[in-house]
């Protein structure tokens, strides 16, 4: 009865939730459920025919998918270890401006390129890096080298999704770190400056460790998403000549189930990708938690 | 004291180059699309101003029907997407920030779990089939109605709304609908505000949807459209059969480098135009949201 009483009189909340309710279940559990397709024949009309694992034996003897895998794992890795410490050197850097008017120009600038879609993004890339007349090819030919066209070179591909990734989201994750220099006790540094620290190992000694942990903590948390290789930039970026080193698992999914319409076995690779991922993340919280609680620093 | 100021130049140095690296791409498109449509064979990587400038291309680009189109599009989705974030947002937030019912644990977890396990594009695909909203705006609106990252900032900033406000309007006898109306929404305005600028820029971008779900070309957003004109670089199904824009009374042929240029432009247009207003909620905006709950 106590809890009828406390419904009735917490209707109003009911009410508020029940449109997220509905959204939720339409647009968000039914596609769960629906990767019950995984282990279906696809039937374009009637109702689906169950093939037990069968797309999932064809997965896994697909050299293809274990290459796709394989880039995925790659171009993740590329990017966590070579674009983290960015935002935080540029956090530092930023930090380090004495000027008022160059620090609030840098700090308005940075952001944009994080509100810019792939599309936009991959236009911007493809035109300054055009081995025909693209700028850095032009300043590469001034200092008299060669030509390099970046965006079909399966050398170089890779390095463009690492650079143009931290182009766009540097400057914005960098206000986190920003966040945390203003949390660091100035007493710190003034204590140093008594015992003759210089301003470099005051960088190196006090804000860096502070930052570190912040680091460590997204770093974590990144590995959570380490199957999503980032979809939009691949997919904007990519073209034949460097498919075999830029198809991740969400670009082949797409081709595989949208464009061939191979609607089972693209659910298959799409699950195996999704139940790695609930695994990645529930790690990387236990060990966010554990990292947190141990005080590592 | 040398060594400092060597520092300095260095890191000065550093970082105008990151901006200049920002702002470079802006102008160059800009200068190009502004080109005289007869000098394009001088254009270069390196051109920042344009020769003989004149806003043919944007005359032309605003003719052509496909084009209109697609930015009347863009406008249609993001105004009514942005709404229907918005409401829903404002509503549950409300709910989750104040509310004590019974059942709000397994309902939070009820938004988790869908963060936590990505279904893939197929089974979206299926849904989205099923509910034969193919080829229909909606198929691009409805997905995404709702944004838990952003819900959890706005509960956020309803939380810092002083409870005693509430407690004063309900002894004057304000219902939930007028203290939502009358103070959540008020001074809960800068979160607002920011949220709104997050959803209005993601519904602005979107491209994938409006491409996998409407297969007719003049339902497309600007962003698609750009996407088939850059990537695919499928100028015959957006331009119409001659694959070209002609310009002035002459009727000469726009060099794809302008058309491609003037696309650009019109597509960050808005975003540029809403950037300088977002910077200034943001500050403020986003150190209170992240004290999140």
């Amino acid at each position: 009865m106590k809890v009828k009483k406390k419904i009735y009189k917490n209707r109003f909340f009911y009410y508020l939730i029940i449109p997220s309710i509905i959204y939720f279940i339409i647009f968000h559990y039914i596609p769960i459920y629906g990767v019950r397709l995984a282990f279906q024949d696809y039937r374009l009309f009637g109702s689906n025919e169950w093939a037990g694992f069968k797309y999932f034996k064809q997965m896994f003897n697909s050299p293809y998918f274990f290459q796709v895998l394989k880039n995925t794992i790659i171009i993740s890795s590329l990017k966590l270890f070579i674009g983290l410490p960015v935002p935080m050197i540029l956090a530092v850097l930023i930090n380090e401006i004495k000027n008022n008017k160059f620090k609030n120009y840098v700090r308005s600038v940075i952001y944009l390129p994080h509100l810019l879609s792939w599309v936009v993004i991959s236009a911007i890339f493809i035109t300054i890096l055009s081995p025909v007349d693209g700028i850095v090819n032009q300043i590469i030919s001034f200092f008299g080298g060669e030509p390099i066209p970046f965006m079909t070179s399966t050398k170089h591909f890779r390095g463009v999704l690492v650079i143009s990734e931290i182009w766009r989201s540097a400057g914005w994750d960098s206000m986190i770190y920003s966040s945390a220099l203003l949390s660091i006790d100035p007493v710190l540094y003034e204590a140093s400056k008594v015992d003759g620290a210089n301003r470099f190992q005051r960088m190196w000694y006090i804000t860096f460790p502070e930052l570190m942990k912040t680091m460590i903590t997204l770093f974590i948390l990144n590995m959570g998403f380490f199957l999503k290789a980032g979809f939009d930039q691949v997919f904007n970026m990519m073209n034949d000549a460097v498919i075999s080193v830029a198809d991740i698992i969400d670009t082949y999914t797409y081709r595989v189930g949208l464009i061939q319409t191979n609607f089972s076995y693209a659910t298959a690779v799409g699950l195996f990708q999704g139940v790695i991922g609930i695994f990645l993340i529930f790690m990387a919280n236990k060990l966010a938690k554990k990292y947190d609680a141990a005080g590592l620093w | 004291m040398k060594k400092i100021n060597l520092f300095t130049i260095i890191n000065v140095t550093l970082l105008f180059l990151f901006t200049l690296t920002i702002i470079y791409p802006f102008i160059h498109y800009l200068a190009v699309s502004l080109t005289d449509p007869s000098y394009a064979s001088q254009i270069t990587g390196l051109t920042v101003i344009p020769k003989k400038p004149t806003l043919s291309v944007y005359k032309s680009l605003l003719s052509t029907p496909s084009i209109l189109k697609a930015i009347f599009n863009s406008f249609f989705i993001t105004v009514l997407g942005t709404f229907l974030n918005i409401t829903l947002t404002i509503i549950t937030a409300y709910a989750l920030a104040y509310g004590k019912f019974p059942g709000k644990k397994i309902y939070t977890v009820f938004l988790i779990i869908p963060m936590l396990f990505n279904p893939g594009i197929i089974p979206n695909y299926m849904l989205i089939k099923n509910l034969h909203l193919l080829n229909t705006y909606w198929s691009v609106i409805l997905p995404g109605s709702i944004d838990v990252f952003y819900l959890m900032i706005l509960r956020g900033f309803f939380m810092a709304v002083p409870m005693e406000l509430y407690e004063a309007a309900r002894l004057d006898g304000a219902n939930h609908l007028t203290m939502i109306r009358k103070i959540t929404i008020p001074l809960a305005k800068p979160g607002i505000i920011t949220i709104s600028f997050f959803y209005a820029i993601r519904r602005w971008n979107e491209y994938f949807l409006p491409l996998i779900y409407i297969s007719d070309p003049n339902k497309w957003p600007l962003q698609t459209v750009l996407r088939q004109l850059l990537v695919e670089s499928d100028k015959s199904a957006i331009l119409g059969a001659q694959s070209v824009i002609s310009y002035g009374l002459g009727g000469g042929t726009l060099p794809f480098k302008l058309i491609e240029a003037g696309t650009v432009i019109l597509s960050v247009l808005p975003i540029l135009i809403i950037y300088p207003f977002l910077l200034r909620y943001f500050k403020e905006g986003m150190m209170v949201g992240s004290v999140k709950g």
